[in-house]
């Protein structure tokens, strides 16, 4: 705006209904979706208000890797979701770096002295100079030192799936010029797999050397065969070294697991990590988690949205997102959203007056996250599947005759007894009406500040 | 006690009593043990799983192996509880769900279960998910 005024042409002008959409592009609230009493729901695993690990509602969800038990509908309408059974019940997590006991903690200097907990000594012919609490992050640094020896810790990574890239990293706090590949490897990998250096990001020849302040690690490529790996670092790590390194930080995430995190996750305990940045997420282990509702009634509607936000961890067997009625198969006024769609790479979208119709997003290999829509039109013979904002496949096929159904919501399986999901749900709108191009631009903006999928 | 986090196979023909077992202990046991496990996914199903958090005074009775990876990959034992029949039988006679302490230690000697994640369990006892087959369009 100084820009032109300084050119004597004055402020622009923007019509204030721009400047308002403008303003909201993300953050406009689902809310807006049900102001014109819209039958659905909203459930919204970041907001802890809304979740107790209990189906009555009497025990509040406080903390992450805490079962859901009752996630409550934030639409108005108060169809809230629950899961009677312990067991089945999906947990809370805001889970991103793979490692456990990141921070380096519980070591002690000495020769060979007192490796991290969950990082023991592979090779001790060094020392450990110091262990100090300032890496900045509630953990250690870690300063390591040899002479014409090796003094390596080593950790087996979880299990990485198949066909997909991880990063495995530490911050480099000191050196004393050794190269990359003295300092960490990475090996045992799976059948196919690769492991190549980086630094800040950039794969690098092993015989690279790194300075201080540098975050070096491998660009770890599992091909068709998931599996472990040892991920080790120290002196020595190659052959016998002399020289000393600190380290701090370590990390294993998948690269596609969401976009603009915080690079790095401490990771104290399996219960005990950072959460600030990292958005939490219901996880349906794909065996026995489901949330239901009581029946809601969308009989008055032949009109459907569905905004999803997920990653899939498994294109293994067709998993249900969600799914009205207790099989789209077998019930008339039914829709199923659904990851993966069949064994397949696939979002699927299905619904159904009298007559089942698919559309199908293909493409989509796990583990992968995405901001899932289905809109749907009985009457109008349309259902549509967008992911990240774009459509990506339609069904203009006849739906046959009626409106939705007047019964459950099925969360994370069919009828809480098959498809079962095999993944995370950052949040998810059900929305008896189809909804407008630029809404629901705003409301797929807004669960993907939920997701960070795109 | 907080909840602990347990992966629970039970053999097929085992599945019925420990299903009562379980729903003995309170309303959250109810409905355990539904998805069927088979070598080769396909019905029948051989066994039965659940996985997730289950109330600690039910955990503090049901036995549990506790399994770590070793440094060349391989999953190996690291502890194994071999749960307390004896005070599921009591339990259940003050309940008035008597089953013979014979009955109880069957299960429990016939049960595989752990801290593992779900797909790791089965993989290790050499399970799939029977997958029912689906009518696609």
């Amino acid at each position: 705006m100084t820009h032109y005024a300084l050119q004597g042409l004055g402020a622009p002008t923007i019509h204030p209904a721009v400047l308002r959409r403008f303003k909201s592009y993300g953050k406009t609230s689902p809310a807006a979706l049900f102001s014109n009493g819209e039958q659905g729901a909203w459930y919204d695993p970041s907001d802890f208000s809304t979740m107790f690990q209990d189906s009555a509602g009497t025990t509040p969800v406080t903390a992450v890797e805490q079962p859901v038990g009752l996630i409550r509908d934030k639409s108005g309408r108060g169809n809230h979701a629950s899961q009677s059974t312990s067991a089945a019940r999906p947990t809370l997590r805001a889970r991103y770096n793979l490692l456990t006991y990141s921070g380096l903690t519980g070591a002690a200097a000495g020769t060979p002295g007192t490796a991290p907990t969950s990082w023991p000594l592979v090779t001790s012919t060094g020392t450990i100079d110091s262990a100090s609490a300032s890496d900045g992050a509630g953990g250690n640094i870690l300063a390591v030192s040899a002479s014409v020896g090796r003094h390596i810790f080593g950790q087996t990574t979880p299990t990485m799936s198949a066909s997909t890239v991880y990063n495995a990293t530490m911050r480099l706090e000191a050196t004393s010029g050794l190269q990359f590949s003295q300092l960490t490897t990475c090996i045992n990998l799976p059948a196919g797999a690769t492991a190549e250096p980086i630094i800040n990001g950039t794969v690098v020849a092993g015989t690279a050397v790194p300075v201080a302040g540098d975050t070096i690690g491998h660009k770890i490529t599992i091909s068709t065969t998931a599996g472990t790996a040892s991920f080790r670092f120290g002196v020595g790590c190659s052959s016998n070294s002399t020289g000393s390194a600190s380290f701090s930080r370590m990390e294993l995430r998948a690269v596609n697991d969401g976009v603009g995190l915080p690079v790095y996750q401490r990771i104290a305990a399996a219960t005990d990590y950072d959460t600030a940045g990292f958005p939490p997420y219901l996880a349906f282990d794909g065996t026995d988690d489901s949330l239901a509702t009581s029946a809601i009634d969308f009989s008055a509607t032949d009109e459907m949205t569905v905004v999803a936000g997920v990653r899939k961890l498994s294109d293994a067997a067709q998993g249900a997102i969600a799914e009205l009625t207790a099989s789209i198969a077998a019930n008339n006024g039914s829709f199923l959203l659904a990851a993966p769609d069949g064994a397949t790479a696939t979002y699927g979208w299905d619904s159904k007056g009298t007559t089942q119709i698919d559309a199908v997003a293909s493409s989509q290999t796990a583990p992968i996250t995405g901001v899932v829509t289905g809109t749907a039109d009985i009457s109008g013979d349309t259902a549509i599947i967008r992911v990240n904002g774009t459509q990506a496949d339609s069904d203009t096929s006849d739906q046959g005759t009626g409106n939705y159904s007047n019964a459950a919501l099925y969360i994370g399986s069919r009828n809480s007894a098959s498809l079962r999901f095999n993944g995370r749900l950052y949040g998810l709108i059900i929305r008896g009406k189809t909804t407008d191009a630029t809404q629901l631009a705003q409301v797929e903006n807004w669960m993907n500040t939920k997701t960070r999928a795109f | 006690m907080s909840d602990l986090f347990r992966t629970l196979i039970i053999p097929a023909e085992h599945v019925e009593l420990a299903r009562s077992i379980a729903a003995a202990f309170g309303p959250g046991g109810v409905g355990m043990w539904t998805t069927g496990l088979s070598a080769d996914g396909k019905e029948p199903a051989t066994h039965y799983i659940s996985s997730g958090y289950i109330p600690a005074e039910f955990v503090s009775l049901a036995p549990c192996t506790t399994y770590k990876v070793d440094e060349n990959g391989n999953t190996v034992v690291d502890t194994h509880f071999a749960g307390s029949p004896e005070t599921v039988a009591q339990y259940g006679k003050q309940l008035g769900f008597e089953v013979p302490l014979k009955a109880i230690q069957a299960v429990f000697n016939a049960a595989d279960a752990s801290d593992q994640e779900p797909f790791a369990a089965m993989a290790r006892a050499g399970l799939k998910i029977v997958q029912a087959d689906i009518e696609k369009i």
